[in-house]
């Protein structure tokens, strides 16, 4: 008896074993297309437009600005985990005080925020300067600038602003001390840096 | 005892048939957060899955020793499908390999115990398809004498 004659034969219980094999198909080809739109969203979610600014405002104090966006084209939810943002300024000639902290801002898991999908959030920080020792600091650059021959005013300092996000794409919940591996899967680090000039 | 191409064309028909489980359980086991249905990393369910499995190579195979290679051989193809389906990124969207480490962590060293339970499931599934098919056919032929004694 060949084959198919057997299977004509037992044609109740092929139909069951193809429909299992077809059901498992199925979930494979399900779950390979979710694992694919993950991936595929690793590489789309990104900032945009980044924009920093500082100018004088009331009583003599200096606003230090900084805006991005963080696009979401992807077809899940973007939970937010942490955001933070860093101004500062550089005095390589310092041996003291090189770095300068003129801003910053931080947003902890506490805080529930997140992005849904296929939108693109505008984010704002800013930072009044009001602090003496700050100024003197800044003018101490600016001064020191000048004798190099580079002329500065406190709007067109050189500030670096370091902005960086993670998330958690979706609702792909697993154990994150114990399967850390997934962390990686499902885990969007994104920063930007205006000294590198890239979002 | 010999082997005749039937055989061969059986073996390649189960292994391709009953690949599909193993490839999802492999894959479900290393990614639970992204397959659908999930099992959750239950290795109980795994061997259950597993038997189920094995089953039908019992069933449709006469010779035992043919049914337990047809184990091995299903196991690999299904293997080496979620293996594929890890590459799905990276061959189908053509994009970057997320963590390319994992071919070698998760698929050839972690998963010792998942193919211990496939195999072992495997061979409790021929043996209860075997079991289930001789049962069959002893009621079949005692139906086929009660009527014959009727007549």
């Amino acid at each position: 008896m060949s084959i198919l004659e057997k299977a004509k034969k037992h044609w109740v219980t092929v139909t069951l074993y193809i429909v299992m094999s077809l059901f498992f198909l199925g979930a494979c080809l399900v779950s390979m297309n979710t694992y694919g739109a993950i991936a595929q969203a690793q590489q789309d979610i990104r900032l945009q437009n980044p924009y920093d600014d500082a100018e004088i405002v009331q009583h003599g104090n200096l606003n230090v600005s900084f805006s991005v966006e963080v696009a979401n084209p992807s077809r899940y939810t973007l939970h937010i985990y942490t955001l933070s943002w860093y101004a500062t300024l550089v005095n390589s000639s310092s041996t003291t005080d090189r770095i300068t902290s003129i801003g910053e801002d931080y947003v902890g898991p506490t805080k529930y925020f997140e992005i849904p999908a296929k939108t693109t959030v505008n984010l704002t920080y800013w930072s009044i300067v009001s602090d003496p020792t700050v100024f003197s600091k800044l003018f101490g650059f600016i001064n020191y600038s000048a004798g190099l021959g580079q002329s500065y005013t406190l709007e067109t300092l050189p500030y670096t602003h370091v902005f960086s996000v993670m998330a958690f794409i979706g609702e792909f919940e697993h154990e994150y001390t114990r399967e850390g591996y997934l962390n990686d899967l499902v885990t969007v680090m994104l920063t930007y840096s205006s000294t590198e000039e890239e979002a | 005892m010999k082997l005749v191409r039937e055989d061969f064309v059986k073996l390649v028909l189960i292994s391709l048939i009953s690949a599909p489980p193993i490839a999802f359980m492999t894959f479900d086991f290393m990614f639970p957060n992204v397959s659908t249905p999930s099992f959750g990393k239950s290795l109980l369910l795994v061997f259950l899955l597993s038997i189920l499995t094995g089953m039908p190579s019992g069933y449709f195979t006469k010779r035992t020793d043919l049914a337990m290679v047809s184990v091995f051989f299903y196991t690999a193809v299904g293997y080496a499908l979620a293996v594929l389906f890890y590459s799905a990124p990276y061959t189908l969207y053509d994009l970057e390999n997320l963590l390319p480490a994992f071919y070698y962590a998760m698929f050839f060293r972690f998963t010792i115990i998942l193919l211990w339970l496939f195999i072992l499931g495997g061979f409790m599934g021929t043996m209860f398809g075997q079991l289930v098919r001789d049962w069959i056919r002893r009621e079949e032929t005692g139906l086929v004498f009660a009527e014959r004694r009727k007549t």
